[in-house]
């Protein structure tokens, strides 16, 4: 009787996936969705300063720098969703465009290198909050590190970075990431 | 986009093909239970968590015992297993088991749970025969904050955890907890008694941990536990009386009381990319006081293990251990020890070399040479081969000889016996006598097994073994003067030979990255038709995780447990399920079901000692999670 049972309920299981919708989705394409998906998430737990945004309704600004696939994936996934009540617009930025209106900046590894050199030049102590997954960023002018530890992603914030950017990181975040200090 | 900040960083990020990938790493049966694996369960003990690994056999005996086993041959004092937690081993020298209502932790701290099926003899010493589960806590630095869970329904009286982590600076962190829980009796014992297998425990302790440099860290860990259990036991008479329950037994309900505690001191100190050092001490002290033992037992343990590379190819792990152990047993109802008080030292040196062959070939060498105060040298060596001839496949084979040694019972005990009625019948109650010749139990085990990852959602892993036992432990009448003339005296011995067969596989199918579908399926069966296994021929696991939305979660586990006949047994299909739902990253709520299917069902006849085997029942809780 139970096997009987089992194999109804094992043919109910199989045919519900069969009709379920499912996307092909190789090794990188998930590690660039879950970053994609870090990065906004993440933003929900920022304050910037209160003359940041002079009207409700000004979208944050989030320039990619240096992985388009991150800015495809933002883009087609933020159009519904707010940040801290403001709508939410991605942009493909490099080295020449002019940082000074961003909010939000991801920096890949691959430009990390050219951000490092540029950032004080071009955005010094503006409120911009930065994500970056190269193994020094969070040392080098980056507040927040996207890392691989085992399975997982974790996150290194440098409150000096973001403190002297006058950016405010909720507790509930700080108390999921390691923190770095300048020093 | 939807998911929680929790979510987010505990969704795995690699997908089923990369997880096999570490787990193609080790040429062994390998499963592994993740922190998301346990937030997602119905389980509220170690033991259930184990209920779906396949080739581990899980029955629960009352409300707060069960047997647990890998490749069969359960009991609640089944040997062969070897249990860790911390690195800290958790195995009972004095039955060669382990006291499984001794181990509980805060389950949302525990990082992962590692079982290896079949011998882990060179790295993890003798005993670890048929398998090796390995409980891994995370470290304070990841269990920040506060944490409160509230489980109370229907079985489970009340539980509640609590835990707080914290940091002294950016080096230095602590987490602090205590945890307490009570769950009722059962209704029925297999005679129709009133179960009386109530339970109450509670437990606390604390972790630390400071990173003294770039290179070295220190962890230091403490714990303490306290558990009283009821329980039935059918008493045999020493001499047979008219108008009992049962010819030859009593009906004697009991207590059981459990205390200990523990302390463990790991140093690390990496010392370059390809070599670091690792140094680990602790000190596990505890008393065990039932019908049947009254236990106390003061363990010492201090081992050293070094790891490094020898050119482009080697890589070696060697290390040296010393264990010190004191028992001491008073006399109870059933059972005596001689001598009554026993020290005992143990000390091991092992060496293992893997070998890259090629780049997706590679070979292990490895033994593990002990001393043991009953048998003085034992020797443990084992091969084995890792093929990856593709990215998406990896085989593996090994060969290995791992022995259980004999343990204090089996030398010393004088323990009063009288099987219950339908198993092995004795024209009166026996006495189980121990003897100082008694080896240790050898096994020489044959293991293949092969990973594959088809199209990027569906792995499957498939173990398949041959073990061949010699040595194992029987008992059988002897002529013995010091026995009285009404009783039968049974010698323990050593002439148990025979071999087991069987084989695991797990299928992982992820159709969209919400929803996760394992199943798990086991078999094994004894070559000897007279072997009672004392575990399930065959079983499987159906387990679904579902994500509805980005904080509505859905998970069930079906499982089918098949006939165990040498136990009077009958198959059963039992199915948890649980609703979670996160209204806040802060908060989660769950309600959780466990044994949809049948209302009650016996799990498990213990034959040794008389335990009074509990029908399990149906258990609904809900439960209340909370990060402060």
């Amino acid at each position: 009787m139970y096997i009987k049972s089992l194999k109804l309920i094992f043919v109910a299981i199989l045919s519900a996936t069969t009709l379920t919708s499912a996307f092909a989705q190789n090794e990188n394409d998930r590690i660039i969705e879950h970053k994609s998906a870090m990065v906004y998430k993440l933003s929900t737990f920022v304050s910037w300063p209160k003359d940041t945004f002079n009207k409700k309704k000004k979208p944050i600004v989030i320039g990619v720098f240096g992985n388009e696939k991150i800015r495809k994936y933002l883009t087609n996934h933020t159009r519904d969703v707010l940040i801290n009540g403001h709508p939410i617009k991605v942009s493909s930025i490099s080295e020449k465009d002019d940082w000074t209106n961003l909010h939000i900046m991801y920096i890949d590894a691959s430009a990390s290198d050219k951000f490092s050199r540029l950032s004080d030049e071009k955005i010094n102590d503006l409120p911009i909050l930065t994500y970056g997954d190269s193994p020094t960023f969070d040392k080098e002018g980056g507040i927040i590190r996207i890392y691989e530890q085992d399975t997982k992603h974790r996150i290194s914030i440098n409150i000096d970075t973001a403190n002297r950017k006058n950016l405010t990181i909720d507790h509930r975040l700080l108390k999921k990431a390691a923190i770095v200090t300048d020093s | 986009m939807d998911l929680s900040l929790d979510d987010l960083l505990n969704v795995d990020i690699t997908s089923v093909s990369k997880k096999t990938e570490k787990r193609s790493e080790a040429a062994a049966a390998v499963y592994v239970i993740t922190n998301e694996d346990i937030r997602r369960s119905t389980a509220t003990t170690i033991p259930d968590l184990l209920r779906v690994v396949p080739g581990v056999n899980v029955a629960q005996i009352d409300a707060h015992t069960w047997s647990v086993t890998v490749r069969g041959l359960g009991g609640e004092f089944a040997t062969k297993l070897l249990v860790l937690v911390d690195g800290r081993t958790v195995y009972n020298p004095f039955f060669s088991s382990v006291y499984w209502d001794s181990i509980d932790l805060v389950l949302e701290d525990i990082d992962r749970i590692e079982i290896i099926r079949g011998p882990g003899g060179t790295l993890w010493g003798a005993n670890a025969v048929n398998g090796v589960i390995n409980i891994v806590t995370k470290t304070a630095q990841d269990t920040q904050g506060g944490l409160l869970s509230v489980s109370a329904g229907s079985q489970i009286n009340g539980s509640l955890s609590l835990r707080y982590g914290g940091s002294i600076n950016e080096n230095q962190f602590y987490r602090v907890y205590a945890k307490g829980y009570r769950i009722s009796d059962n209704d029925d014992d297999f005679m129709g008694n009133d179960a009386n297998d109530k339970s109450d425990q509670g437990r606390a302790g604390a972790r630390y941990d400071i990173e003294l440099n770039d290179e070295e860290t220190l962890t230091i860990q403490a714990d303490y536990f306290s558990t009283s259990a009821d329980a039935n036991f059918y008493i045999p008479n020493a001499i047979p009386l008219p108008n009992l329950q049962f010819p030859g037994h009593t009906l004697t309900p009991s207590s059981k009381n459990h205390r200990g505690f523990n302390s463990l001191a790991r140093w690390t100190n990496q010392i370059s990319d390809t070599s670091d050092i690792q140094i680990q001490a602790y000190i596990d002290t505890f008393h065990y006081e039932s019908l049947i033992i009254d236990e106390r037992r003061t363990t010492y343990d201090i081992e050293f293990q070094h790891r490094f590379t020898l050119g482009e190819r080697n890589e070696i792990v060697w290390g040296l251990g010393y264990r010190h152990s004191q028992d001491s047993f008073d006399m109870t109802q059933l059972a005596t020890l001689d001598p009554e008080k026993e020290t005992t030292d143990l000390f091991s040196v092992f060496i293992q070399d893997e070998f890259r062959v090629t780049d997706n070939l590679k070979v292990i060498a490895g033994t593990k040479l002990e001393h043991n105060d009953y048998t003085a040298f034992e020797f443990q060596p084992t091969l084995r081969t890792l093929w990856s001839p593709t990215q998406n496949q990896t085989l593996w084979a090994s060969v290995s000889r791992a022995v259980r040694t004999p343990n204090r019972a089996e030398n010393d005990i004088r323990l009063l016996y009288q099987p219950l009625p339908g198993f092995t019948e004795l024209p009166a109650p026996g006495i189980v006598l121990g003897t100082h010749n008694f080896e240790s139990v050898e096994l020489i085990a044959y293991d293949i097994g092969c990973r594959h990852v088809f199209g990027k959602k569906v792995m499957a892993d498939l173990a398949a073994f041959y073990n061949d036992y010699e040595k194992d432990r029987n008992f059988g009448p002897v002529a013995n003067p010091t026995v009285p003339p009404f009783n039968v005296p049974l010698q323990l011995n050593n002439d148990l030979s025979y071999v087991t067969r069987g084989f695991e596989l797990t299928l992982d199918y992820r159709p969209i990255n919400r929803w996760l579908l394992r199943g798990n399926y086991a078999f094994i069966d004894s070559s000897d038709e007279g072997i009672g296994l004392n575990a399930a021929e065959q079983q499987f696991a159906l387990a679904n995780q579902l994500n509805f939305t980005s904080n509505v979660y859905a998970d069930t586990t079906l499982r089918f447990v098949d006939v165990v006949d040498e136990l009077f047994i009958e198959d059963y299909l039992t199915l948890d399920a649980r609703i979670g739902w996160k209204p806040t990253d802060s908060i989660e709520l769950s309600l959780n079901a466990r044994n949809l299917l049948d209302s009650e069902q016996f799990e498990y006849i213990e034959t040794i000692g008389n335990r009074a085997t509990t029908e399990i029942e149906r258990s609904i809780f809900g439960q209340i999670r909370l990060e402060l």
